[in-house]
């Protein structure tokens, strides 16, 4: 094949994550508060208490100003599949291309459309009108985010295809076991429900911020009732979302799953750690202890990801080096087979261009009996499908630490928002103004555990991401990766005073109904 | 193909927006009953307030 | 029911749908045309908000198009994908600055605390609406004066120039591309005001937009037009799949596609009575003729450039990794799913018109503005 720049790889990745990352800090703002003010709304509409429109509208205001942002962060995301993968999009666009064409149609137009009469069709369209556009701005929102992490989740694990040597692409089978993939429909669930969780923040972070101001008590209370029992409800939905994807991750993804874990031996019974800090000179087979300090429930992973007290989970050398007593392959096997099929695959070509059809035919069955394992064949040694043990293990703890102190700040927010002793306890009010960039924290740590625990992997076992890029000077990437992020922090910075400003401004004056 | 599971898990969606949505106005009537009783401590003060609540 | 559809037919239809977006997204362009014209309409703090609030209340539709134009194009012809965006680096990456800076343009403008001030913003929105329009049209210029890319026996793809994409600028044809586009969407920006905007004086500047713009974009037309119908194209041969240069190709195509050219001339009429009718008569209602004309030229300039055994992409480096809509489409198999997926576009076109009429039912002025709390 062709003779990738590394320094190419890595700017390419890194401009990937830039922009992936600052989407993120916007998008699951708008996946939850969508509902929350949908819902707030719906009670303006069954009470006809003005109050009710005029709390629906302020928080409407800051959804729209962060609604702006996430689009522009969005689009740049889809087209630098095209820009910075360009190689990913031909090997694997006829799969990956339809569920971002199917996410235009069915969730940017409704998204969009709606967005108009949402914010500027108070006075023209009737109430009910009105509250169906709040509606389906939610729904189309969460509907984009089903269709991406449905692209997604078929990048984890992909289904429903095979690769066709003749266009030396991967071609879709079946669409429906791309849609209802296992890794898709949890990672889905999963990432809107950490989206609601979010929303339920911010609004609780600004109502207490109020209350210890001693402002707008009314108005902060109130919110702070919908969406502490917002939030309740859609953290449980998170945490069993957040077990079914973890389960997910161990049937197909075993080696993030160690990397999550800091699990370098497989073992029954594999211990859950609760807490831990690595040993950072741990090495590969050094038989090292790779934690300096750690607290573990045993069992607790084996329960978790297999659902079952004694079941085996593989360890990250298990994966590399192979495990013969529970028939574990070994990437260096695994490499062996790809190897064969990349060399079939050009000798397949080669034999087809000249005409010899027997040839062809030869190469092309040793293709396909190891094309499983096509992806390894483009690795040069097996500790390259390790990803970054550190980053995976701490951004999954930090993600799963905070997830569990917001099911209880809901709770305790809820049981005294109830009795009516909130404003009297100012620590829970403070514990909820800073819960708001902890909950942004879950947010990136969530994605890097995602991504970065499957590296070196575009697509899952198939694809490298040094195979995946565009063929361009790694000067222009540089360029543009600095070009944007100066662009998106000055933007961010913006954003952030905005927001700031209109929440100061508070609910009173922001509107003159 | 069997996909129950994966649609199983898809419908778990809207249950849970109207779900969270009629928790959150169960909540809000409870809510609601206690700005009164506030609002009534303030008018009739402490005194008052348990054959107030007996009204609701 | 699209099983019956030979692979050939899948991507004609699938070519027929991306050239619709384009078209779309031309006429949508009026936003970026009004950003253009702000201070040119607009002389008072006033006038720029109604401005700005009614372009406020469509840029997303707009925007939303290109997205779908691009998500469109993957799904169904990747390779273009892959070697265009992939390529032309630099002309797709400006485009996209252009885009991130319009997205939040219109929300912060006017808000407290915005950090770099009304008057940046508006820039935001003239940089998006000149420089990213010109880019955008100078990138489709090259739909029919090809790229310098070469497509390997694995149709992987690479450029071969250093300024990737950016070398687009130095021809003449694609440059004029990219202002008659710019030109066309101020022009319909102006009708569009006529349209929906209650306001005597950034009316009567319109109109004069109108009146003298109309010239210059009308010239470049001709220029284009013109370019297309005598210049060379690629052709391949059906059997073979070996990619040759014919004289006229376009024009050729025309001829043996006589709906193609009657759809295009009555694209041309329309838009010229658009124009017509807000130049010179107290009409409101040019946009509708003219917005049609344009969906009918574009779509059929595209359906020329991609139907007939013609090289939608030529390259210049290597003419056989020239793309055609056969070898740079997705599988049989993700064409036909997708089709059925394409049942859809009524439904969403329908709740689009029907959400249209509703916000413009009356038209927007001064005293609207103010008292929305929530202006842009």
């Amino acid at each position: 094949m062709q003779h990738i720049d590394p320094s190419l790889i890595d700017w390419s990745r890194a401009q990937f994550a830039l922009t992936a990352l600052y989407h993120w800090i916007f998008v699951p703002l708008t996946l939850g508060l969508t509902f929350i003010v949908a819902i707030m709304e719906t009670i303006y509409i069954k009470t006809g208490n003005e109050w009710w429109k005029k709390t629906t509208k302020f928080w409407m205001g800051l959804l729209a100003i962060n609604f702006a942002i996430g689009l522009a962060t969005g689009i740049i995301m889809e087209f630098e599949f095209g820009t910075n993968w360009s190689n990913y999009s031909w090997i694997v666009g006829d799969i990956f291309g339809a569920p971002l064409a199917i996410e235009g149609l069915m969730a940017f137009f409704m998204e969009s459309t709606f967005f108009a009469v949402m914010f500027f069709g108070w006075n023209k369209v009737s109430k009910r009108t009105h509250l169906l556009s709040t509606w389906l701005v939610a729904i189309g929102s969460n509907l984009s985010a089903l269709w991406i992490l449905i692209a997604n989740g078929w990048m984890q694990h992909p289904v429903g295809m095979h690769f066709n040597p003749d266009t030396a692409r991967n071609e879709m089978t079946d669409f429906w076991a791309v849609v209802f993939n296992p890794n898709a429909y949890s990672k889905f669930l999963h990432t809107i429900s950490s989206g609601y969780v979010l929303a339920s923040l911010f609004v609780i972070a600004i109502s207490s911020w109020y209350l210890l101001k001693k402002r707008d008590i009314q108005f902060a209370k109130r919110s702070i009732m919908v969406a502490a029992s917002f939030g309740l409800m859609v953290s449980l939905f998170n945490l069993t979302t957040g077990d079914e994807s973890a389960r997910q991750v161990a049937l197909n993804q075993p080696m993030k799953l160690a990397a999550m874990e800091g699990l370098y031996k497989g073992q029954k019974e594999a211990e859950i750690v609760a807490f831990g800090i690595l040993d950072p000179s741990k090495t590969l087979k050094d038989d090292k202890e790779p934690f300096l300090i750690k607290f573990a429930i045993p069992g607790g992973l084996s329960l978790l990801s297999y659902h079952s007290f004694d079941a085996y989970v593989p360890g990250i050398e298990d994966i590399v080096y192979g495990n013969k007593a529970h028939h574990i392959m070994g990437a260096a096997e695994k490499m062996q087979q790809g190897k064969k099929a990349v060399t079939a695959l050009k000798a397949y070509k080669e034999a087809k261009k000249s005409g010899n059809a027997k040839e062809a035919e030869k190469q092309r069955a040793i293709f396909e009996a190891n094309s499983k394992y096509m992806g390894y064949g483009y690795l040069t040694s097996p500790k390259q499908t390790v990803p970054n043990v550190p980053l995976t293990f701490y951004a999954f703890h930090t993600m799963v630490g905070f997830g569990t102190w917001f099911i209880l700040l809901f709770i305790i927010i809820l049981y005294l928002t109830m009795t009516n002793e909130l404003h009297a306890h100012r620590w829970v009010l403070w514990a909820g103004v800073w819960s708001l960039p902890m909950g942004y924290i879950a947010q990136e740590a969530g994605w890097i555990t995602a991504e970065v625990g499957r590296q070196p992997w575009a697509i899952q076992d198939m694809l490298p991401v040094g195979m995946a890029t565009s063929n361009i000077a790694s000067g222009s990437v540089m360029l543009t990766f600095w070009m944007f992020a100066i662009l998106f922090t000055a933007l961010l910075i913006a954003e952030v005073k905005i927001m700031a400003t209109q929440i100061n401004i508070g609910p009173k004056e922001a509107d003159h109904v | 193909m069997d996909y129950s599971d994966a649609i199983f898990w898809y419908a778990s969606w809207p249950v849970l927006i109207y779900v969270a949505y009629r928790f959150v106005l169960i909540n809000l009537k409870h809510h609601a009953k206690m700005e009164r009783l506030e609002m009534l401590e303030k008018r009739f003060g402490k005194e008052v307030e348990h054959q107030k609540c007996e009204e609701f | 029911m699209f099983n019956a559809l030979t692979t050939l037919q899948l991507q004609e239809y699938w070519w027929f749908l991306t050239a619709l977006l384009a078209a779309l997204f031309v006429f949508m362009t009026f936003v970026q045309g009004g950003q253009s014209l702000l201070w040119t309409l607009a002389k008072t703090e006033t006038e720029r908000d109604i401005i700005v609030n009614v372009l406020g209340r469509k840029w997303e539709l707009t925007f939303t198009t290109l997205v779908m134009f691009g998500g469109a194009l993957f799904a169904s012809f990747p390779l273009f994908y892959a070697t265009s965006f992939g390529g032309a680096y630099y002309v797709w990456m400006a485009i996209l600055f252009c885009f991130i800076i319009q997205a939040v343009a219109y929300e912060y403008r006017k808000k407290p605390g915005n950090v770099f001030g009304e008057k940046t913003y508006e820039v935001f929105l003239f940089i998006n609406g000149s420089l990213g329009i010109i880019l955008v049209g100078t990138a489709l210029g090259t739909l029919f004066t090809g790229g310098h890319f070469i497509v390997n026996d694995m149709h992987l793809s690479h450029w071969t120039t250093k300024t990737y994409g950016l070398e687009a600028v130095l021809s003449f044809f694609n440059v004029a591309f990219g202002f008659m586009l710019f030109f066309l969407a101020r022009l319909s920006a102006a009708l569009y005001f006529i349209n929906a905007v209650d306001d005597t004086s950034i009316l009567s500047r319109a109109r004069t937009v109108l009146k003298y713009e109309s010239w210059i974009f009308l010239i470049l037309f001709l220029y284009v037009a013109g370019s297309i119908l005598t210049m060379n194209g690629y052709t391949y041969d059906p059997q073979t799949m070996i990619v040759s240069v014919e004289p006229m190709k376009f024009l050729h195509n025309f001829e043996a596609m006589p709906l193609l050219a009657i759809a295009f001339g009555a694209g041309v009429l329309l838009l010229l009575a658009g124009l017509y009718m807000g130049t010179y008569t107290q009409s409101d209602k040019g946009i509708w003729p003219a917005g049609m004309g344009i969906v009918l030229t574009v779509t059929s300039l595209m359906l020329v450039l991609g139907y007939n055994h013609t090289a939608f992409y030529p390259s210049l480096s290597d003419m056989q990794s020239s793309l055609t809509i056969e070898n740079s489409a997705s599988s049989r198999y993700t064409l036909i799913a997708m089709s059925y997926v394409s049942l859809l576009v009524p439904f969403v076109l329908g709740y689009i018109v029907l959400v249209w009429r509703a916000m413009n039912r009356e038209k927007i002025t001064a005293d609207e503005v103010k008292n929305d709390p929530h202006h842009y």
